[in-house]
């Protein structure tokens, strides 16, 4: 099974430590979550969950900058653990990301040019700095932008639809076969989600890329992805191919999550209400299912036991519903 | 040129920042006001012969006059003589308790915020006792042990403590940097620990690093010049705070000997007040982030 | 016809920056009426809390009111003193910024705030007792238990803090909440609670709600009427209903376009081109550089006026002039 996985997260946690002495306080930011990446062909990936669920660590934990607590991350039938620096080299290659703050992601005293020549200086990707210059063009080119435009300009010149497309062509350069994208387009205007949303779809269908796609919203999600996954509070809900989870929705998160979508349609208004809990209870109270406050399906089972993952056909879910 | 655009960079932002702090009004007063003065200190070092700073070289307690612009002392030494040469050594203690402080302070500040963990713990914890510990009675305590002899004993001892606060400073910014996305993006396209430190952060601490040395340039000579003045200063060379303290243990003031005591007085208080224009005029810059940083 | 609670008139708001100033809002006029929610929709966030602050008199330097009128209840709130002001802020109007769920104190705890809201604008009136009550009263209304007066703001989550702000905000009764995008940083589900609060307050208080955002979809769920600003003028509004089905503008028409519909598999198009740069705005219709129907002569020379199409539907497009 591993040989087609992409990549696969095998009960990983990761658990944060804040405090001094006595005032240590735990934050299980990712609990025991597993979900695999198919390898078979390039597909759009979608880690989905709010703030605080998790995803953003998940995301940070594939990349290399965090180490698990618990648990594997398996990337191409080779665990993260066992790496080497060498092995990290060709990782680094195969692996690339995009951020969600197109400004953040650029050292402000340099321009533009050195995200996207440094990888293939690094990398040796290109033998002299001619064909570098060509690379680097063609890649904009093929994100919609003007190289005449774009090189030689520092950041603050260049405007966040500008900076996110120049981070993916630059993952373009180094023709990798993942790219992890955390909230790319949140921060981007209704206008130009829409073109970086479509750039990822060509991606993934012209030069086979696969993406692990983080956010929160649910409708770009629909847009693009294969398959959803659901984070709530570190813990991975829902899984399933995207048009099956929306459709059906098994965990009562998910539910409460697409139904709370809001639509561009005024013939289709919420009808129903919600109850926001007038209190939150922290990490430390809550020994069962997560969502047991605000579940309106609890049982007493989900007070203090937590629901094992379920595989119902194509779909994965943890929830004594099941 | 792509490849020589990563010099490019920060040297362009030197020269970006250079031309900012040329266009700052309190810089440029400040700064050319103390070099104007270390610089005439230096030509009048280099003409004035040696002669008339040695004891007995002219009649001893001379008030100004054309021969002795400022006059004599006790000991029969020219004055003007003996200012020039205090005001270059003054400058030498400055000088290096604030090179040495800001390395060692960037150096310690940036291990103990970019690596975190067990060193940042026991780094902190060392800093944090300097900061805390009244710096002028310790150095007083160890300059009165240990004789201090030379100028550049001086400029280390007060470098002892001039590190802590750059430290405290660049850890500061090490811990900002290190978790913003670009440092991340720099990994994943291939650069090593050791370039992103170089290359990516250490151009912002640049600006944090002048200002630390301009503080701790002011700070070290008022500090030698406070223990110059309470006996404790440096045997074989002269400083203003020597100077100051042979006119006091002369009772100068109470003789109305004002050519001896009154000049470096004069200069220390030009030195300081320039030198503190020259770091306002370095905040200014810094501080109020423009958008090319 | 209704008679309207707010009526901004030809209000300009310029940043002054170097070289040239910043026209963030220019010669925008419209209706607030009693008892309705209206949505303000734009891209940037950061010109349609221009307008907000500048109806309030917030605007902090460079920015600064040019020209215009804003009739609150027949006043003109541009033309007060700030002791008058300060009768209306709050009692009258009042305002739940961008972010406000950061903006709490963080050393005070919740039930000190809001009393401090009422010590601030109502002054001393009120007994330990009548306020404590009061207290209790708003945070049930936003659907907070009472043992969250006795917390801090980091021990709440944002969800919690917006409600506090909102809770805030409604404490003096106003006739008019303007909210700044309530809900960006929420999660969905919070966002649908704090909207769905904003609607009963509207109808259950008749409270009128100015609501401003950009998430289109947030428009579509609460609002009676809408607004649509680009490049800092009003360039089409109406009644919700009708403006999404039949959206006027082109601005409007790609603006509806380019949201992705869950459960919709429909390849959504983006806007071409650059917003503009308000410093030196295009000349004419400041919409031309970007739109599907320019008509070269007419769209780059003649800024298009608002037109009143339908007794309810004003656009501001030469396609329909």
């Amino acid at each position: 099974m591993s040989v087609h996985s992409l990549l696969e997260l095998r009960n990983v946690t990761k658990i944060f430590s804040t405090g001094v002495l006595f005032f240590r306080q735990r934050i299980v930011a990712v609990d025991d979550v597993s979900f695999r990446i198919p390898g078979e062909r390039p597909v759009v990936f979608t880690l989905a969950g709010e703030s605080g669920s998790g995803k953003t660590t998940i995301a940070r934990l594939i990349l290399g900058f965090l180490k698990p607590d618990k648990g594997d991350i398996v990337y191409r039938g080779r665990n993260l653990t066992a790496f080497s620096s060498k092995d990290w080299n060709w990782y680094r290659r195969e692996v690339q990301a995009v951020f969600q703050d197109p400004y953040a992601a650029y050292n402000p005293i340099y321009t533009v040019d050195r995200v996207l020549f440094t990888p293939l200086k690094k990398y040796r990707l290109t033998f002299s700095d001619s064909e570098a210059s060509e690379m680097v063009a063609k890649a904009l080119e093929s994100v919609g932008l003007r190289p005449e435009e774009i090189l030689g300009r520092y950041p603050y010149e260049l405007s966040g639809g500008q900076r996110q497309r120049v981070l993916l062509a630059r993952s373009l350069l180094l023709k990798p076969r993942l790219i992890i994208a955390d909230e790319p387009v949140s921060m981007l205007d209704a206008s130009l989600r829409a073109e970086v949303l479509n750039l990822m779809l060509d991606l993934k269908n012209k030069v086979g890329v696969s993406f692990l796609y983080i956010t929160h919203d649910l409708s770009t999600a629909s847009y693009i992805s294969d398959f959803l996954a659901i984070m709530y509070r570190g813990v991975l809900v829902e899984t399933g191919p995207i048009d099956e989870v929306i459709e059906e929705p098994l965990h009562p998160y998910t539910k409460l999550l697409l139904d709370s979508i809001p639509v561009p349609d005024p013939n289709k208004r919420w009808t129903s209400r919600v109850v926001l809990p007038p209190r939150e209870y922290t990490e430390e109270k809550r020994m069962g299912c997560k969502f047991y406050d605000r579940c309106l399906l609890r049982m007493n089972i989900c007070k203090d036991n937590v629901p094992p993952p379920k595989i119902i056909n194509s779909r994965v879910v943890r929830c004594f519903l099941y | 040129m792509p490849r020589l655009g990563y010099l490019l960079g920060p040297l362009l932002m030197l020269r970006a920042s250079i031309r900012r702090l040329l266009s700052n009004s309190f810089f440029v007063i400040g700064f050319a006001s103390y070099v104007g003065l270390v610089a005439a200190c230096a030509v009048g070092y280099l003409i004035i012969p040696k002669d008339l700073a040695r004891v007995g070289a002219a009649p001893p307690l001379l008030p100004p006059q054309a021969d002795h612009f400022l006059g004599t002392d006790v000991l029969g030494r020219d004055i003007l003589a003996l200012l020039v040469e205090a005001t270059l050594n003054s400058s030498k203690i400055g000088l290096i308790a604030a090179t040495f402080g800001t390395i060692v302070g960037t150096l310690i500040g940036f291990v103990s915020g970019y690596y975190g963990g067990l060193p940042d713990n026991v780094l902190r914890l060392i800093t944090d006792v300097f900061l805390a510990v009244p710096s002028m009675l310790f150095l007083i305590l160890i300059s009165a042990l240990v004789r201090v002899v030379t100028v550049e004993m001086m400029a280390l001892l007060i470098a002892i403590f001039s590190w802590p606060w750059p430290a405290r400073q660049v850890r500061a910014q090490a811990l900002s940097l290190k978790e913003r996305e670009f440092v991340y993006l720099a990994w994943l396209s291939g650069e090593s620990k050791f370039e992103i430190i170089l290359k990516e952060l250490m151009p912002h601490m640049v600006p944090w690093m002048a200002a630390n040395f301009v503080n701790a340039y002011l700070v070290a000579i008022l500090t030698e010049a406070g223990l110059a003045i309470l006996g404790l200063g440096p045997q074989t060379d002269i400083t203003l705070g020597i100077l100051l303290w042979w006119a006091l243990s002369h009772a100068a003031i109470f003789r109305g000997l004002w050519w001896w005591w009154l000049p470096p007085v004069i200069l220390l208080i030009y030195s300081f007040f320039t030198l503190y224009l020259i770091q306002i005029g370095i905040s200014e810059v810094v501080n109020p982030r423009s958008k090319v940083i | 016809m209704e008679k309207s609670i707010l009526e901004v008139r030809s209000l300009s708001v310029w940043y002054d920056v170097p070289p040239r100033p910043l026209r963030a809002v220019d010669k925008v006029s419209f209706l607030v009426r009693r008892g309705e929610i209206l949505g303000l929709a734009g891209v940037a966030p950061c010109r349609e809390s221009t307008l907000a602050q500048a109806i309030l008199r917030l605007l902090k330097p460079p920015g600064r009111v040019i020209d215009g009128e804003v009739l609150f209840e027949g006043v003109d709130l541009l033309r007060l003193n700030e002791q008058e002001l300060r009768r209306i802020r709050w009692k009258q109007i009042s305002y739940v910024p961008q972010s406000s769920m950061n903006a709490l104190n963080p050393v005070m705890r919740i039930r000190d705030q809001i009393i401090d809201v009422f010590k601030t604008h109502e002054g001393s009136a009120l007994s330990k007792e009548e306020l404590s009550k009061r207290v209790e009263e708003l945070l049930t209304r936003v659907g907070l238990a009472e043992e969250v007066s006795k917390m801090f703001p980091h021990e709440l989550s944002g969800g919690m803090r917006q409600r506090v702000v909102i809770a805030m905000a409604l404490a003096l009764r106003p006739q008019l909440l303007i909210a700044d995008e309530p809900t960006t940083a929420l999660d969905v589900v919070v966002q649908r609670g704090i909207l769905q609060l904003l609607k009963d307050i509207n109808v259950k208080d008749n409270t009128t709600v100015m609501l401003i955002t950009h998430d289109m979809a947030v428009h579509a769920e609460v609002t009676d009427r809408v607004m649509i600003m680009y490049a800092g003028k009003i360039v089409e509004s109406g009644p919700t209903l009708k403006l999404f089905s039949e959206p006027l503008h082109p601005y409007t028409k790609l603006l509806i376009s380019s949201i992705p519909r869950i459960r919709e598999k429909r390849k959504i198009i983006g806007i071409t081109g650059l917003p503009p740069d308000l410093r030196m705005p295009p000349p004419g219709c400041r919409f031309h550089p970007r739109c599907p129907h320019f008509i070269k002569g007419k769209c780059d020379m003649d800024e298009p006026v608002m037109r009143r199409l339908e007794p309810d539907r004003w656009v501001a497009c030469h396609l329909y002039s």
